[in-house]
């Protein structure tokens, strides 16, 4: 049973989270905490300790709860395997940081909705929540699309082994059509894709492992060309799986990607 | 539905009859073809009445091909140029008419005026209560009428109903709309409705962001807008785009997409942003763009 | 001697159509009746008698294009205009195949509907005035 963490706030982007993690949670055994944090109110004072404190933590909570529950209410999510809503106070990161710590989560998922400029996504995988995040994958729901077919891309960065076993641990089934790609970074003003796996026996490897899990991908190609051709490529799916170092601080190829693909993003913790 | 293509008498014009022709032949529209020639090329009383001969024979040449691009034993438009007549119409004004149309039947007319465009076009669209707008541009950079920037610019800036300024004729992948705000009218929704209908493509719903982020009102909007056309089945994409970035943006997404913006009477963009670059925005842009009202 | 206004069902799954079309159309003497779920409509229909029926296309239950043949084959005097929101060359072809009195690609004006039920209306009378016992 794969436990996943669902952050929300009242907007579009959490709209989307969750009834992406209702829709897979109908193809895969998931249960679902949702949580959400409320951030205080920084220009407004706040209460020193003991039982003020506390009488006012209290009450920022619930007047969020009636909203989270009744926004929950609305998009469907009362159902079972859906545990009610947790409502946590203080800085947003370090309380989603300390409830995946605690709740030893197997998937993180948020919505956030794609922008043109890459360098949101960029700030959003280098956040502390993302470099610190315990489990071993994230959900990054940047759209409303029917989890129907999934592109695994690979690159010479990446260490294939610990990305096929965080996909696995996810995905623990074949849900959904799977396509895997080897993608060749370059500054070429074409993308091309070849409809054959590359010659690499780690490429192999991970495929075998894939298939030992029963997923069996309906095409492996190699695909060049810059980022942003590349997510121009691969509009065709539903999700796009991948994997980020959590030590890396640079601007990456795959991060930039990922980050201008229109689709859901997995996350996978190279 | 109601169409108006505005036409300046350029044979190169014809890119956009034959996408006004697209547009009327799936949505069975009743459609003005709407020709100016300017007023010193219009000498008065020649020809007994008559509109200038080359001007005539190139709208002709419009509306004739217009016939061809619907023709069908089924089209609801006349089936050739033998059923029309010119109408008597005052000085600077030539009507070439159908007969009253038959039920299920549609109008298709031509009109050919002289004097100033963009003060006939919108006085048109405002009289035949137009739903839209066609109005060409030349192809690439720049959006010209007759060699001028300002009859494109002062259409897109004060028609009341939508405009497609058309650059080239295109099959796009995807009608991108750009979104500051939460006036979105149904008939601009119906119109998107359409396009996406007849060009086969996704729907690209993109919010607007302000130096605040993307305003509440507009991220509830956008979520409406996925859940209306989630239940009409068509796929739509959401994405956000900082003002600041709007331009390069749509130079982007223009290359292979119809790019549509959102232009309600609470946009940001309509009173500060694009009353000024609007008209530039739609010149520096490679390929069409619709402005939805 | 005054005539007897005629009755008209509107039908379209998005009400904001319905609320636009109807005060539009009472203010011009017609009976009106809205509905936005079509097994409602033909409900409706199969228990009253309609001279004009406007209906939109695409909706969830029984499309427009069923409920036009539904209602040419019960009452075949009645005119349908038929109105949508995702118009092909096709769909308005089988629409006048199937009998519809005309067809309407949104947005429209209210301007432009009325031409058309005025249309419809004149039909629609002329056809009483031929056989008036028959139309009662």
């Amino acid at each position: 049973m794969i436990n996943a963490l669902v952050a929300i706030d009242l907007d579009l982007g959490s709209s989307l989270a969750i009834r992406y993690a209702e829709s897979i949670s109908d193809l895969i055994d998931m249960t679902v905490q949702s949580v959400h944090v409320v951030v205080p109110d920084k220009s407004g004072p706040e209460p020193g300790m003991g039982w003020v404190r506390k009488t006012w933590e209290t009450a920022m909570k619930n007047t969020d709860r009636e909203d989270i529950e009744r926004f929950l209410e609305l998009e469907n999510a009362v159902r079972p395997r859906f545990f009610k809503p947790k409502i946590l106070l203080g800085d947003r990161q370090e309380e989603l940081l300390h409830e995946l710590q605690a709740g030893d989560y197997d998937l993180f998922i948020e919505g956030a909705l794609p922008t043109f400029n890459p360098a949101d996504f960029n700030a959003l995988v280098n956040s502390r929540l993302y470099k610190l995040m315990p489990c071993p994958a994230a959900m990054i729901v940047k759209n409303l699309v029917t989890p129907q077919k999934a592109a695994l891309l690979l690159d010479d960065d990446i260490d294939y082994s610990p990305l096929v076993s965080s996909f696995l641990s996810v995905l623990n089934k074949p849900v959904m059509d799977l396509d895997v790609y080897y993608c060749r970074f370059g500054k070429g003003s074409d993308v091309e894709v070849v409809s054959q796996a590359p010659d690499s026996p780690l490429f192999a490897k991970a495929v075998d492992k894939l298939k030992e899990a029963g997923w069996e991908p309906k095409a492996c190609r190699e695909i060049t060309g810059s980022p942003k051709e590349i997510s121009e490529a691969l509009r065709e799916y539903s999700l796009a799986a991948s994997a980020l170092k959590h030590s890396s601080n640079k601007k990456n190829p795959m991060a930039e990607t990922l980050g201008r693909v229109l689709s859901s993003v997995l996350l996978c913790w190279g | 539905m109601r169409i108006l293509v505005a036409l300046n008498g350029s044979p190169s014009s014809i890119h956009m009859v034959r996408e006004a022709a697209q547009l009327a032949r799936n949505t069975w529209a009743d459609v003005t073809l709407l020709g100016i020639t300017p007023v010193d090329s219009s000498p008065p009383n020649h020809n007994g009445g008559e509109p200038p001969k080359g001007f005539r024979q190139v709208m002709e040449g419009f509306l004739h091909d217009f016939l061809e691009m619907v023709n069908d034993s089924e089209s609801p438009y006349p089936q050739s140029l033998t059923e029309y007549k010119w109408k008597d119409a005052d000085k600077g004004a030539w009507d070439l008419d159908c007969q009253q149309p038959a039920p299920g039947k549609k109008q298709l007319t031509l009109r050919m005026r002289a004097g100033n465009a963009a003060k006939i076009i919108l006085g048109h669209a405002q009289v035949l209560e137009s739903d839209i707008i066609v109005i060409g541009c030349g192809k690439g950079v720049g959006c010209t009428w007759d060699g001028s920037l300002e009859v494109p610019r002062t259409i897109v800036n004060n028609a009341s109903c939508s405009v497609f300024a058309v650059k080239e004729e295109k099959q796009p992948r995807m009608v991108v709309c750009c979104l500051d705000n939460d006036n979105v009218s149904q008939a601009s929704l119906e119109l998107v409705n359409q396009l996406v209908t007849i060009y086969h493509a996704e729907l690209g719903l993109v919010g607007v962001t302000g130096a605040e982020g993307l305003k509440e009102e507009v991220d509830r909007k956008m979520g409406q807008l996925l859940d209306y056309y989630a239940g009409s089945d068509i796929r739509a994409w959401v994405q956000l785009v900082e003002a600041s970035s709007l331009e390069s943006f749509i130079a982007q997404a223009a290359q292979k997409d119809l790019v549509a913006l959102w232009m309600g009477k609470q946009s940001f963009l309509d009173k500060i942003f694009f009353r000024q670059r609007l008209g530039k925005l739609i010149e520096t842009a490679q390929s069409s763009v619709l402005i939805l009202r | 001697m005054e005539q007897k206004p005629l009755r008209i069902l509107i039908l379209d799954d998005e009400p904001i159509v319905c609320k636009r079309l109807q005060p539009a159309l009472e203010k011009n003497g017609y009976e009106v009746e809205i509905f936005t779920s079509s097994m409602e409509a033909v409900q409706r229909f199969r228990k009253a008698q309609f001279d004009i029926v406007v209906t939109d296309l695409k909706m969830k239950e029984l499309d427009g294009l069923q409920f036009l043949t539904e209602v040419k084959d019960s009452s075949p005097n009645t005119e349908v205009i038929v109105i949508t929101g995702f118009a092909t060359m096709e769909t308005a072809k089988e629409s006048f195949r199937k009998g519809g009195f005309d067809f309407l690609s949104k947005p429209f004006k209210i301007g432009e509907m009325l031409e058309v039920i005025k249309r419809a209306e004149a039909k629609v009378r002329q056809r009483q005035a031929e056989s008036p016992s028959r139309e009662g």
